[in-house]
C-alpha cells in the first residue's frame, strides 16, 4: 500500500517539463529503428512513431521539443520517400522560424537533400546555394560548399568537383575578406586548407597557411597540419623538423607534446 | 575440532530459526527498521521533486558541480534520483541505523527474557548508549570505505588494461567487484557484530565494546560470517542491477529507476532485520542467556 501511494504521489506530481520530455523520450526511443534502419518498417510503426512526435506539437507549440519533433517528421517521411510530405513540413519551419537563421538554414538544407534523395541533383544544389546566399553567418553555411564538392566526389564527377572545390575556396576567402579579425574568418581560413588538403594540392595547401603566418599566429593545429605536409606528403623533413620544434617552443602546454618530442628525437636522426 | 564445528553448526542453525520464530511472534520487533525504509521511500519521492521544476533551480550548482547539464533533463535526471539517493542512504544508515539497530537488538532481548517487550524502553536504552553505538558504527563505515577505495583502484587497473582482461569483459568485471564489495562489507561489519549487543545489553562502552566483541568474535567467528554474509547475499542481486540503470533505463524504461531502489530499500529492510536479530541471539546463546 506505501508502495502504491508513493508511486501515485510520485508521479503524479510530475512537472509539466518531465511530462514532455518523457514523450520525447519515447518518441525517440520508438523512431530509433526507423532511423537505424533507414525507413524499412511497417506502416503501423511509422504512423504510431509520427503520432508521438504530433503529440509533443500539440503539447509544446512553442518549445524547441516541438522544434526537434517536427524535423524528426520531416526526416522521418524522407526515410519513407515520401519527400513531398517531408518538403512541406521544412516550408512550415522555416515560415514559422523567420529571423532564426540556423533553423532556417538547417531546414533548408534538409530539403535540399530531399532532392538529392530523390535524384533530382539541381534542384538540391539550388538549394543549397540559397544557404550560402541567405544565410551566410550560420555554421551549415561553411559546410555547404565541401558538402557539395563531395557529392561530387562520391559521383565520380572529377571535373565537377574541381570547380566546386575551386567555388568554395573563393567562398571562403569572401567570407574571410568581408569580416577580417573574426571568428568567421579564421573558421574560413581553416576551410580554405582544409579544402587544399582534401584535393591534395600540397603545395597550395602549404603556400596559404604560410601566408597566413605572415598575417597572425597559427594555431598549433594548424602548425602540426603543416608539419604533417612536409613529413608525410612533400617528404621535406627538416622543414617538418622545424616546424615541431616551433610548436613545442610556442606551445609548450601542447596536448600531444610527449608525441611531438618524439617526432623531433626521431627526425633529427 | 569435529565438537567444536558442530557446535558452530547448531549455534548457526539455532540462531536462524529462534530469529524467525522471534519475528514471527511478535511483528513489532521489525518496525524499527520499517521506520528506516519508510524514510528511505520518502527520501525518494523528496528527491523526485527536487530534480523537478520549480525545486530544481534551487539544486542547480551541485547539480552542475558534481552532476552536468544533461541531468537536468529526462531520463538523466533519474540516474541523478539513484545517485542522490544513494548517498542519502549511506547517511541515514549511519545516523538513524546505529540508533534503530540499538533498538532492535533491545527488543529481542526483552522477547527472549521477558516475553514482553516496550519500545519505551528499547527507545531509551538505545538513546543514552547512542554515542558509543555511533562510535562503533563509524568505524566500521571507514573501514568500508577504505576497502571500498582499494577494491576501486584495482578496478581501474583492470578497466585499464583494455575492453577485455583474463576473457572477461569489462562490464563482467564491474559485476564481479560488485560482488566483492558486498562481500567485503559483510566480512567488515562481522568483526564487529558483538559491539552493539555489548553495549545495548551489557551496558559497557564503545572501547570495552571493541575489546569484548573481539573476544566472542575470536571463538565464533563461522557463526558470525555465515549469519551475516549469507543473508547480505540476497541484496547482492539488487546491487548488480544497481551497476546496470543506465543500460536498463535504455533497454526497458527509464522509470526502472524506482523499482530497483525501491527493491533496494526492501532487500535492506529484510536483510537488517534478520541479521540484528539473528546474531542477537547468538550473542546471547554464546553468553548462555539464550535458551
Amino acid at each position: 500500500m506505501i508502495l502504491c501511494l508513493g508511486s501515485v504521489v510520485t508521479l503524479s506530481g510530475c512537472s509539466e517539463q518531465y511530462k514532455i520530455e518523457r514523450m520525447v523520450w519515447q518518441a525517440n526511443k520508438a523512431a530509433e529503428p526507423i532511423f537505424l534502419n533507414e525507413g524499412s518498417v511497417s506502416s503501423y510503426e511509422f504512423k504510431t512513431v509520427i503520432a508521438l512526435y504530433e503529440k509533443i506539437i500539440a503539447r509544446a507549440p512553442e518549445s524547441n521539443h516541438a522544434l526537434d519533433s517536427q524535423f524528426k517528421i520531416a526526416q522521418l517521411y524522407a526515410l519513407e520517400k515520401e519527400f513531398d510530405k517531408s518538403r512541406a513540413i521544412y516550408d512550415i519551419i522555416i515560415e514559422s522560424h523567420q529571423g532564426r537563421q540556423e533553423i532556417n538554414a538547417l531546414a533548408l538544407f534538409e530539403k535540399g537533400q530531399t532532392y538529392e534523395k530523390e535524384g533530382n541533383w539541381p534542384w538540391a544544389l539550388k538549394l543549397f546555394k540559397e544557404i550560402s546566399a541567405k544565410y551566410e553567418k550560420t555554421q551549415l553555411s561553411f559546410s555547404v560548399p565541401l558538402y557539395i564538392a563531395h557529392y561530387y566526389l562520391e559521383n565520380e564527377k572529377v571535373s565537377e568537383a574541381a570547380q566546386a572545390y575551386q567555388a568554395a575556396i573563393d567562398q571562403y576567402q569572401a567570407i574571410a575578406d568581408k569580416y577580417p579579425n573574426t571568428k568567421g574568418a579564421l573558421m574560413a581560413e581553416n576551410l580554405i586548407v582544409r579544402t587544399y588538403v582534401e584535393q591534395e594540392a600540397w603545395d597550395n595547401a602549404v603556400a596559404y597557411i604560410l601566408g597566413l603566418d605572415s598575417k597572425y599566429a597559427l594555431s598549433s593545429d594548424t602548425l602540426l597540419v603543416l608539419a604533417n605536409i612536409y613529413e608525410n606528403k612533400l617528404s621535406d623533413k627538416q622543414k617538418a623538423l622545424s616546424i615541431y620544434k616551433r610548436i613545442l617552443e610556442e606551445y609548450p602546454d601542447y596536448k600531444a607534446g610527449e608525441m611531438l618530442k618524439k617526432k623531433v628525437v626521431e627526425l633529427g636522426n | 575440532m569435529d565438537k567444536i564445528k558442530k557446535s558452530q553448526w547448531s549455534l548457526i542453525r539455532e540462531s536462524w530459526l529462534s530469529a524467525m520464530t522471534i519475528i514471527k511472534s511478535d511483528y513489532r520487533i521489525m518496525l524499527p527498521y520499517a521506520v528506516l525504509a519508510f524514510l528511505e521511500l520518502s527520501a525518494i519521492i523528496i528527491l523526485f521533486f527536487a530534480i523537478q521544476p520549480p525545486l530544481v533551480k534551487y539544486f542547480t550548482p551541485i547539480i552542475m558541480r558534481f552532476a552536468g547539464r544533461q541531468f537536468f533533463h529526462y531520463p538523466y535526471n533519474l540516474l541523478l534520483l539513484a545517485k542522490g539517493f544513494s548517498h542519502i542512504q549511506v547517511v541515514l544508515s549511519i545516523i538513524l541505523g546505529t540508533f534503530i539497530a540499538g533498538v532492535t537488538i533491545n527488543l529481542v532481548q526483552q522477547k527472549i527474557s521477558s516475553k514482553v517487550i516496550s519500545l519505551k524502553a528499547a527507545l531509551k536504552r538505545s538513546l543514552v548508549s547512542y554515542i558509543h553505538l555511533f562510535l562503533i558504527t563509524l568505524i566500521v563505515f571507514f573501514l568500508i570505505k577504505g576497502a571500498f577505495w582499494v577494491e576501486s583502484k584495482v578496478l581501474l587497473k583492470i578497466m585499464m588494461k583494455g575492453r577485455v582482461f583474463l576473457n572477461i569483459r569489462r562490464e563482467g568485471w564491474m559485476l564481479i567487484f560488485t560482488a566483492i564489495n558486498i562481500i567485503t562489507m559483510g566480512f567488515l561489519q562481522s568483526l564487529f557484530i558483538f559491539a552493539h549487543p555489548v553495549i545495548i545489553i551489557e551496558g559497557k562502552n564503545f572501547i570495552v565494546a571493541l575489546f569484548r566483541n573481539v573476544g566472542y568474535i575470536f571463538k565464533n567467528f563461522l557463526a558470525v560470517i555465515i549469519l551475516v554474509l549469507v543473508p547480505l547475499l540476497l541484496y547482492l542481486p539488487v546491487a548488480l542491477l544497481k551497476t546496470r540503470l543506465f543500460p536498463l533505463m535504455e533497454n526497458i524504461v527509464p522509470e526502472i529507476v524506482f523499482l530497483v531502489l525501491i527493491a533496494g530499500i526492501c532487500m535492506s529492510f529484510l536483510v537488517n532485520v534478520f541479521i540484528t536479530v539473528s546474531t542477537t541471539k547468538l550473542y546471547l546463546l554464546i553468553r548462555g542467556e539464550g535458551n
